[in-house]
């Protein structure tokens, strides 16, 4: 068990990664579970696939005992298996040399942005057409909670606009 | 005819930075940066101004041949709605007119729409993005105190 030392998820994560020492990273919250073969499947899955640096999988959300959607909610992500984010990610470590840790002046949204700049990096990476993942959905789930999720998206969507457009620059200069 | 135009928000999110507008349709997961006159465009739509009102205001704004100005507005307003980031809105939002022309106009640069859809299948993800007063999830009653 290591204690964190700074404050946030992605420094969680940051912490974690740092003080790892297998080849391969993944990552679960607290209030969600993997399926009992879902580090099988991965790493099997990239053991097969050397160049891949990184995989996601499906996920299913289930709402919490206890509440109940309001209108708006996307009901799909409770209806359907989809796409799952961070806690599907299982990454081999020296992506993290490339890409860099979490940014952690994201309060939220710091998956989004990490995913976003391996994106642009045109990091190998596969997804995984299985559920390997329940996410459950309940009110302490910090992106539903945070008033400043939107503005993180925005943000670091903005960041990968300008890495796209400078990435364009560079090709176009170095085509004259 | 002028029509009046409403930001399909909360699906559509959007922030003006300093040269661009950068926005998320999160029905479709895709996201757009926004450039050139793009900015004052969305700010007129943002505060509500007609397509009339638009024109007028983008050619007082700017040099250039007004047609060409208007035919670029045109364009630009058909492509937000291409991508469901507009919609029309109803009379109730009243069009506040054209403003007073400035003292000094800028040279016209078309607006430019990029599309982005790299991040669609997390986009997707966000549940929902406009948090009612009673926060969320809403819990059931027989469970409130």
């Amino acid at each position: 068990m290591i204690t964190q030392t700074g404050r946030g998820i992605a420094d969680a994560y940051n912490c974690g990664i740092a003080s790892s020492t297998g080849d391969l990273v993944a990552f679960l919250s607290c209030d969600d579970e993997w399926t009992p073969d879902k580090l099988q499947v991965q790493s099997d899955h990239m053991k097969a696939n050397a160049r891949l640096l990184y995989t996601l999988t499906l996920a299913k959300s289930r709402l919490e005992d206890g509440h109940t959607p309001p209108a708006g909610f996307r009901m799909e992500l409770l209806e359907q298996e989809h796409s799952g984010a961070m806690e599907t990610l299982m990454a081999r470590r020296e992506v993290f040399a490339r890409v860099g840790p979490f940014d952690s002046r994201f309060q939220t949204a710091e998956d989004l942005d990490w995913f976003a700049r391996a994106n642009d990096l045109k990091v190998p990476m596969a997804r995984i057409p299985q559920v390997l993942l329940v996410k459950y959905v309940h009110d302490a789930n910090l992106s539903l909670t945070t008033p400043s999720n939107n503005q993180s998206i925005l943000t670091l969507l903005r960041k990968s606009i300008q890495r796209k457009n400078d990435s364009d620059r560079i090709i176009g200069d170095s085509a004259q | 005819m002028s029509t009046l135009y409403k930001i399909n928000r909360p699906k559509v999110i959007s922030e003006a930075f300093e040269d661009e507008v950068v926005a998320v349709n999160f029905d479709t997961g895709s996201y757009y940066g926004m450039r050139n006159t793009a900015l004052t465009i969305w700010n007129l739509l943002e505060q509500g101004a007609s397509t009339q009102t638009l024109t007028c205001r983008m050619t007082s704004l700017y040099h250039g041949d007004q047609q060409a100005i208007s035919e670029a507005v045109s364009q630009f307003l058909d492509q937000l709605r291409t991508h469901n980031l507009i919609a029309e809105a109803s009379a109730a939002q009243a069009d506040h007119g054209p403003e007073p022309a400035p003292n000094h106009r800028g040279p016209w640069e078309p607006p430019v729409l990029s599309v982005y859809e790299d991040m669609k299948d997390l986009l997707l993800l966000d549940p929902i993005h406009d948090v009612d007063e009673q926060g969320w999830p809403a819990r059931k009653p027989d469970q409130m105190a």
